[in-house]
């Protein structure tokens, strides 16, 4: 290789021919900020931030697009350089949700919220998922003010949340082309490109169509390569960046990808390419597929034996033993029925283990519909006696005329309740074994991820039960040429794995064709519950539901909330109530998104059904606390904006002089503003990033004017409330209350998760709150409890457009 | 809408290179006014180039239009002069009286509303074209006697 050199900002450093001034410095170990370049992409000059000053070259060229060149003179960090990049990044951030930038308490902010929201809609850095690895917000923060002098072009109508696996929010682009160049790449024809141009230009397929509809076959690879959290994968996006990645196999279809899995915490979060290049493309399945399934809550994690008519978990040794038995001691007839979609040494084991004991084999494809004709109308006859199944080919009804019956697989089947033997499987990425891959040479699948509980590989179970079968007649032969890959086109995509549809497993796959299982369909159609009849979102993120139930009604309280679930299978979360009409019989709740219950609610359009409304809940604000005449500040940050309007509209009944003030990331999180200002004596507006009102919080305004009120009541996120305890007048004669949000389960007092520790004592948030004195609240505390299901949280996050998932 | 023998006849005429994209798109929007769906598919197919890369061309030139142009097109000047002379208020009544924004067109697809940089008719700001015939110093007044006379 020819090499040569130059000096880069007073060093001489050393260079390939070829290569841009930008990889040289970067060879030599010297820094340019850049966004838009990539070092598998070809160079483009979008962003507009490696500018540098080069002797004998006019202007200011972008470093990634010029050749380095023999003797060359480059200056990387001039001043007028630095006041360039400032320039273009404060362009960048004014259309991009930035308030997190501008506001003074970020730095405090995010050590106490260590991890983003788990918003829809990312509206600042602190409810972007992007946050932790975001390639944006590392540039900006090394050439950035506080201050940005331009006007905010942020707009809801950015943002697209319909496609399958992939959320799209054109907020947060810098039209780097990087995707669009790596589809390009991958693909050689680009499904994505630019449309249009200046203000509204914007990666998109043509005529702005969803993505699905054309020509973009989901292997993702844009979300893996976008700097910023543009392109997001919906549901994984939540784990942040990945501790490791492990090359393994995807299992999921006869084609048998090589790919990455990335690991966090033992945990698979997702896939990518293995490398950058054609022969690596992955599909949907590979990359958004394997995390769904295998963290999805359908999977069987212990092994059951049955015992008289129960099946009660067992140990290794009971279930191999009760196997062994069933096989030895049947009379009647024997069938081993096995998957092509299994393992080489699991398709080895069954075949030795029917030889063994003289019982009939069947291998379905893993697509297959059903079992043969044949051999069905034989389990229906009753002419088999034992039977044992890996993977969900057999009906309840099919199953309940077999006597004896194992079944062996990942995830909750409907044979299940019939089985003597139920023995929980691990799947991709948790089993070191082996493939076919697609030369027909056996491939090695390494293991990413330790199999949670009893979980195990069908050979180890069959390894106990029938001892060492390596040499059994098996020959390997490559499926992959009766199998048209689904990397190449996304109609190819597999229904079924082991005889369970992927969809039911990662919804998404209802969009791009995949077929719906029966069970599936079925829960669609009930219909139960509260009818929504109002639904807006306020702002993004923040939505307004009001539901009919006329009962609940006649007994709310300003201050209350109630436990909903939006559907039978979602967890039980408060909300708190904003409105209510007795004679109407409604009720109206505030919901922010910041998780899978918020979210599915959020997904609700008018007259849809919440399933499961319980209210109201908790002790009200006691109203005789507050004089006619005497005065209340009360402060309402984020969905507290909403929460203190009726306390508001009720105090000035009574004739209380009222000032509300209301506190939001940027102008656009703004809500409620008129309705407040009808019911408040007098109303204070304040952002975080100044871009409406004044600069700063409720806090700062507690801090200015607080000690003029005879009451007040704060109402906010945990941060909120702890920053207002802090600069709230240190004053136990007045009223000073906040309303407490912790997790909460039956809202009645029973479970105890709402335990909250005020004043050294431990208080019940449902039944003894939600409003406690904010003087005398351990706020650390109620942070941690709040975060204890973080992982936990995220793995339920919904898979579906729109959130309305049944797994 | 046209079928595809009416692109492969005008694609026929250019060689297979991407150099060629925009004069092709330019003789499909002389032949049928606008650029369709099945333009950018017939194209993108002759060129060998995906439907994205095709639609990145063509949006990027404020020339080619996407929908339908109608049987008569009115193009009101937002130019320096006709600016200050209140062309503003011309195209919102405009807007208003047609129910359409500019760039739309009519659902009876009889006008279609277009604002451009400047005629080179200063001196009548504000003007405006309709079809081919400019109209100075318009009134409202004069707007409704134009709008009435299209048919």
């Amino acid at each position: 290789m020819n090499t040569f050199k130059l000096t880069i900002d007073g060093v001489v450093v050393e260079a390939e021919q070829g290569m841009t001034v930008l990889q040289a410095a970067k060879r030599a170990g010297l820094f340019i900020p850049s966004l838009c370049a990539h070092d598998e992409l070809s160079p483009y000059g979008a962003c507009r931030l490696c500018v540098v000053e080069i002797d004998g070259i006019r202007g200011t060229p972008t470093s990634c697009t010029t050749p380095a060149a023999e003797g060359m003179v480059v200056r990387t960090n001039t001043e007028q350089l630095q006041t360039q990049r400032r320039r273009t990044i404060e362009l960048m951030m004014s259309g991009h949700p930035s308030p997190c930038f501008s506001c003074d308490s970020r730095e405090d902010c995010e050590v106490e919220k260590s991890t983003p929201t788990k918003a829809g809609i990312a509206t600042r850095c602190g409810a972007c998922s992007n946050r932790p690895g975001c390639e944006l917000r590392g540039v900006a923060m090394g050439n950035f003010t506080r201050d940005i002098d331009l006007p905010l072009l942020y707009s809801i109508d950015k943002i697209e949340r319909d496609d399958p696996f992939i959320d799209k929010d054109h907020n947060l682009c810098i039209l780097c082309g990087r995707c669009f160049r790596t589809c390009e790449k991958i693909h050689d024809k680009p499904a994505i490109s630019i449309a249009n141009r200046g203000k509204k230009a914007k990666i998109s397929v043509e005529f702005g169509k969803a993505w699905s509809s054309e020509e973009c076959r989901f292997c993702g690879t844009c979300v893996d390569e976008c700097p910023t959290g543009c392109l997001t994968d919906r549901w994984g996006k939540w784990f942040g960046v990945q501790d490791s990645l492990v090359e393994s196999v995807c299992t999921l279809c006869p084609n048998h990808c090589k790919l990455m899995l990335k690991v966090k915490q033992g945990k698979i979060i997702g896939a990518k390419m293995l490398a950058l290049k054609k022969e690596n493309a992955i599909c949907a399945l590979g990359k958004f597929g394997i995390a769904q399934i295998v963290n999805s809550p359908r999977r069987i994690s212990r092994m059951q034996v049955k015992v008289g008519s129960e099946q009660i978990p067992s140990s290794f040794e009971d279930a191999v033993a009760k196997i062994k038995s069933l096989f030895e001691e049947s009379a009647g007839g024997k069938l081993v029925i096995s998957s092509r979609d299994a393992y080489v040494e699991t398709r080895r084991g069954l075949r030795a283990l029917a030889k063994k004991y003289g019982a009939d084999f069947v291998e379905l494809a893993g697509n297959a519909e059903s079992l043969d004709a044949q051999t069905l109308s034989k389990i229906e006859n009753g002419e088999y006696e034992t039977v044992l199944v890996l993977g969900n080919w057999l009906s309840a009804e099919a199953a309940s005329k077999i006597k004896h019956l194992i079944v062996a697989d990942f995830a909750k089947s409907a044979a299940q309740k019939f089985a003597d033997v139920v023995l929980p499987l691990s799947i991709v990425g948790e089993t070191s074994a082996t493939v076919a891959g697609a030369d027909g040479k056996p491939l090695g699948c390494a293991k990413a991820s330790e199999p949670a509980l009893d979980r195990r590989a069908t050979f180890e179970y069959l390894n106990a039960v029938i001892g060492d079968f390596s040499g059994g007649d098996f020959e390997l032969e490559s499926l992959a040429k009766d199998f048209a890959s689904p990397a190449l086109d996304k109609k190819n995509l597999p229904n079924k794995f082991l005889g369970h549809y992927l969809s039911d497993f990662a919804p998404d796959l209802l969009k791009l064709g995949l077929k719906k299982s029966p069970e599936a369909a079925e829960i669609e159609n009930s219909k139960n519950g509260f009818e929504i009849l109002e639904k807006k979102m306020l702002v993004p993120n923040f939505h307004s539901i009001k539901i009919s139930a006329p009962d609940a009604a006649k007994y709310v309280k300003p201050g209350q909330f109630a436990i909903l679930m939006a559907n039978a299978n979602s967890e039980r979360s408060p909300f708190t109530i904003i409105d209510w009409d007795a004679k109407e019989g409604w009720i109206e709740f505030i919901v922010e998104e910041v998780g899978r219950s918020s979210s599915e609610l959020g997904s609700l359009k008018k007259g849809d059904r919440i399933a499961v409304m319980s209210g109201p809940l908790g002790t009200p604000v006691d109203l005789e606390n507050f004089a006619p005449g005497s005065s209340a500040l009360l402060l309402g940050g984020c969905y507290g904006i909403g929460a203190i309007y009726s306390i508001a509209r009720a105090l000035k009944e009574k004739g209380v002089k009222t000032t509300c003030a209301i506190e939001a990331s940027t102008s656009y999180m703004l809500y409620f503003k008129d309705k407040l200002a009808a019911v408040a004596d007098k109303l204070i507006v304040k952002t975080r990033d100044g871009t409406e009102g004044t600069k700063g919080g409720c806090s700062d305004v507690l801090a200015e004017i607080g000690a003029n009120f005879d009451s007040i009541i704060a109402i906010g996120c945990v941060f909120m409330m702890k920053k207002c305890a802090e600069s709230a007048p240190k004053d136990d004669s007045k009223t000073q209350l906040c309303a407490l949000n912790p997790i909460m389960v039956d809202g009645t007092g029973m479970c105890g998760a709402c335990r909250v520790n005020v004043g050294g004592e431990t208080k019940f948030a449902c039944v003894e709150g939600p409003f406690f004195p904010l003087l005398k609240v351990d706020f650390k505390e109620l942070g941690k409890r709040r975060t204890a299901y973080k992982l936990l949280e995220i793995e339920a996050m919904p898979r579906h457009i729109g959130g309305r998932c049944h797994s | 809408m046209s079928d595809t023998s009416t692109y492969k006849k005008i694609l026929e005429k250019y060689e297979s290179k991407r150099e060629n994209l925009v004069t092709a798109f330019q003789d499909i929007q002389e032949a049928e006014g606008f650029i369709s769906p099945e333009a950018i598919a017939e194209v993108s197919k002759y060129f060998d180039i995906s439907r994205a890369d095709a639609y990145s061309v063509v949006s990027f030139y404020a020339q080619f239009k996407f929908s339908k142009p109608g049987k008569h097109t009115i193009k009101v000047c937002k130019g320096t002069a006709c600016h200050v002379r209140g062309s503003g208020n011309l195209l919102s009544a405009l807007e208003e009286r047609l129910g359409i924004k500019e760039g739309e067109t009519t659902s009876d697809g009889l006008v279609s509303l277009e604002r451009v940089a400047c005629l080179g008719a200063c001196a009548l700001a504000p003007a405006m074209v309709v079809d081919e015939k400019v109209y100075g110093r318009v009134t409202l007044a004069e707007l409704d006697k134009i709008l009435k006379g299209l048919k």
